[in-house]
């Protein structure tokens, strides 16, 4: 036999079934903080990032944006723009600021666009794709992730209904806060292997 | 001193851990970190009662329809482009993970914090296949640099000082210029980062565990706070995530449940800081991720705690809560446990991987408090189930220690009436002597005084008219 088969076997024998139960759904409880809508829904969301050590900022257009990022940015140095079209398409250079296309493990400083984010958590919200690496998110020293006021979510459910809409993209990134490891004597470092400082600046769309 | 320790020797491995000063002033830290940080994450929620019964439910249900589960979970893996291995044993685990990295022509690996490959060995035998393999969560690598096996199931490095990573790194890291200023704990993580960022960038292969196998799209979750896991599973051209079987999940909802459950009741976090959902290799077209990717599903004893009496063992999400708030955990440490998994979950579970008469110990390492099924996020009934071990171990006489013939003494006493009386009779002077065997019980007990008269004679003087 086969290991696949004699592990399905042992489970059968002692009393697993092979057959899915008769009522699939499972009752879940929703907790109240992961029902928040709007204003509240902001409101949670930004109190969280900065309890998660990021630090939030609010732009009302791309603009506003992009000279936040100039503001805190390595100075001389070009900045790795993922390739995303509504980012990628911008006026950086009119905003003072060399770009790089593409993730880079060589520059300290990187933009990225959230493609949501969870007010239960804080947390921003990344799918994988043609013009989104992954790697725009974890290479970075300074990640300065963008997201729309309009893309915030209540709760970790319907984050994880949003994925399954998009079809499972291959990676789902959950991100809150910048990286950080507590591991010699129980400390707080920040900057562990992903970025030691995390920008949230949250385009203020209505 | 050796960091690896024999379960068979428990006694005197606590006893060597509590004479231990440095040990014991790290231990402290458990009230102050990881107790305060849970409780105060629970505020906020009012609901956890609720939620926790809810976790046990869905866990219980994928356990009741587990076979259904895993292959759902196979076909929606292979759909995604993946591919799933099955392992019965630790070595077929490792026989696997072998012949992927073999096959794919892999020299280098990157590991992220796993404790499923700890359970089975698996970093020695592929080092001796020839390949390169880092470990690079920040405390996995520290301990792997010093040849010392976890203490914490989510702090593997806990028992060391900043001076001990600090020695660790300069033996190790001897590119590096000698004479560096690395005794600061913010110079110790740069430094860990910029090695091990130079190995993410070279590796071909990354290895992960997986915190959850979601059925219904073939997914695997995994979470960190450093980044490792991502960095491992998207930049070199391979990605092997090896799980138990125990670790499946019908659906996305109850994904979103154990979460909010995870994260708090270990490190008193809402979320951690990295929770990553891999569903296949890279996509036609997608700017990055791996080319390929393989699920290996290990059993290793697990088909075996499916048996009623310990089934609900499996719905452990490694949490640590349990080891957290172990009075014996905090007494003693990791590594005087001798096994993978110490603590509560240790007990419960070591027994199916390690066998009864190696781990006897283990579950009789408890005071019953009880605390740990009181934070425990899936309601495992964990004294329950050590009872079940226990009553194993001496089933199988492999507990043949003074306790057990004391017990079996007793049980032949108590059998006989008159013999029972006439011993208490003589037994009342050795009470309090402070020599012989009930000095030796009494050192670490308290031995409340003998009441006047055995309990027998003073029935009977009550019943008197
Ligand atoms: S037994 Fe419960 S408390 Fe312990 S690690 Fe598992 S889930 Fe967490």
């Amino acid at each position: 036999m086969s290991a696949r088969d004699d592990i399905l076997a042992a489970l059968a024998r002692n009393g697993a079934s092979s057959v899915p139960p008769a009522n699939a759904v499972s009752a879940s409880p929703i907790p109240a903080i992961a029902t928040k809508r709007d204003a509240e829904a902001f409101a949670r969301f930004a109190a969280l990032v900065k309890e998660s050590l990021a630090e939030f900022v609010e732009a009302p257009d791309d603009y506003a944006a992009m000279r936040e990022i100039a503001a805190r940015a390595p100075k001389s140095l070009p900045i790795a723009i993922s390739p995303q079209k509504e980012i990628a398409s911008l006026d950086w250079a009119g905003a003072g600021i060399e770009a790089r296309i593409g993730a880079s493990p060589d520059l300290p400083a990187g933009v990225s666009m959230a493609d949501s984010a969870i007010a239960e958590t804080g947390s921003l919200l990344f799918f994988s794709g043609a013009n989104s690496p992954v790697l725009a998110h974890f290479l970075p020293d300074i990640h300065f992730a963008l997201v729309r006021r309009s893309t915030i979510l209540p709760g970790l459910n319907d984050a994880l209904a949003l994925a399954r809409a998009r079809a499972m993209p291959s990676t789902v990134n959950f991100i809150t806060g910048p990286s950080r490891s507590g591991d010699i004597e129980q400390t707080l470092e920040l900057g562990a292997h992903g970025p030691r400082q995390l920008v949230v600046i949250v385009l203020m769309d209505r | 001193m050796s960091a690896h320790k024999n379960p068979r020797q428990f006694p005197a491995n606590t006893r060597e851990a509590l004479a231990n000063a440095p040990l014991q002033k790290t231990l402290e830290r458990i009230k102050l970190g990881f107790q305060l940080f849970r409780m105060a994450a629970m505020q906020e929620l009012p609901e956890l009662e609720s939620l926790r019964t809810a976790l046990a439910a869905a866990k219980d249900r994928a356990l009741a329809h587990l076979p259904h589960y895993l292959e759902q979970f196979e076909k929606n893996v292979i759909a995604n482009g993946g591919q799933v291995h099955w392992a019965r044993s630790a070595s077929e685990a490792i026989a696997i993970v072998s012949r992927i990295a073999r096959e794919a022509g892999v020299k280098r690996i990157v590991k992220s914090k796993s404790m499923l490959t700890e359970e089975i060995g698996l970093n020695a035998p592929l080092i001796r296949d020839g390949f390169e393999v880092v470990e690079t969560d920040l405390g996995e690598y520290i301990i792997q640099l010093r040849d010392e096996p976890p203490s914490h199931i989510i702090a593997p490095a806990f028992h060391l000082s900043r001076a001990d990573v600090t020695q660790s790194f300069r033996a190790a890291h001897t590119h590096l210029d000698p004479k560096r200023d690395i005794d600061d704990r913010k110079s110790l993580v740069r430094e860990a980062r910029q090695v091990l960022r130079e190995k993410f960038l070279a590796a071909d292969l990354g290895i992960t565990g997986a915190n959850a196998l979601i059925a219904e799209t073939g997914t695997v979750c995994l979470v960190t706070n450093e980044g490792n896991a991502d960095l491992s599973m998207t930049h070199p051209r391979v990605h092997v995530a090896i799980a138990g079987i125990e670790k499946i999940l019908p659906a996305m909802d109850d994904l979103a449940l154990q979460l909010r459950l995870l994260g708090r009741s270990a490190s008193g976090q809402r979320m951690t800081v990295y929770t990553s959902l891999r569903s296949g290799p890279r996509k036609a077209g997608d700017a990055d991720g791996p080319e390929a990717f393989h699920v290996v599903l290990v059993d290793n004893g697990r088909s075996q705690l499916m048996r009623a009496e310990t089934r609900e063992v499996l719905r452990c999400i490694r949490c640590a809560a349990c080891l957290n708030h172990c009075p014996v955990y905090a007494s003693v440490g990791g590594h005087a446990y001798g096994v993978t998994y110490p603590g509560p979950i240790g007990a419960a579970f070591q027994p199916a991987i390690s066998g009864i008469a190696a781990t006897h110990h283990l579950p009789s390492a408890s005071s019953f408090c009880g605390r740990c099924e009181s934070v425990c996020p899936a309601k495992i009934p964990l004294t329950r189930i050590m009872r079940h071990w226990r009553e194993r171990g001496f089933g199988k006489g492999v507990a043949e220690t003074p306790n057990a013939i004391a017990l079996k003494l007793f049980a032949f006493a108590a059998r006989h009436p008159r013999l029972f009386r006439a011993a208490m009779k003589l037994a009342r002077p050795f009470w309090h002597l402070p020599f012989g065997p009930m000095a030796k019980w009494r050192k670490h007990r308290n031995a409340p005084p003998a009441p006047a008269g055995s309990f027998v004679a003073r029935v009977q003087q009550r019943r008197k008219p």
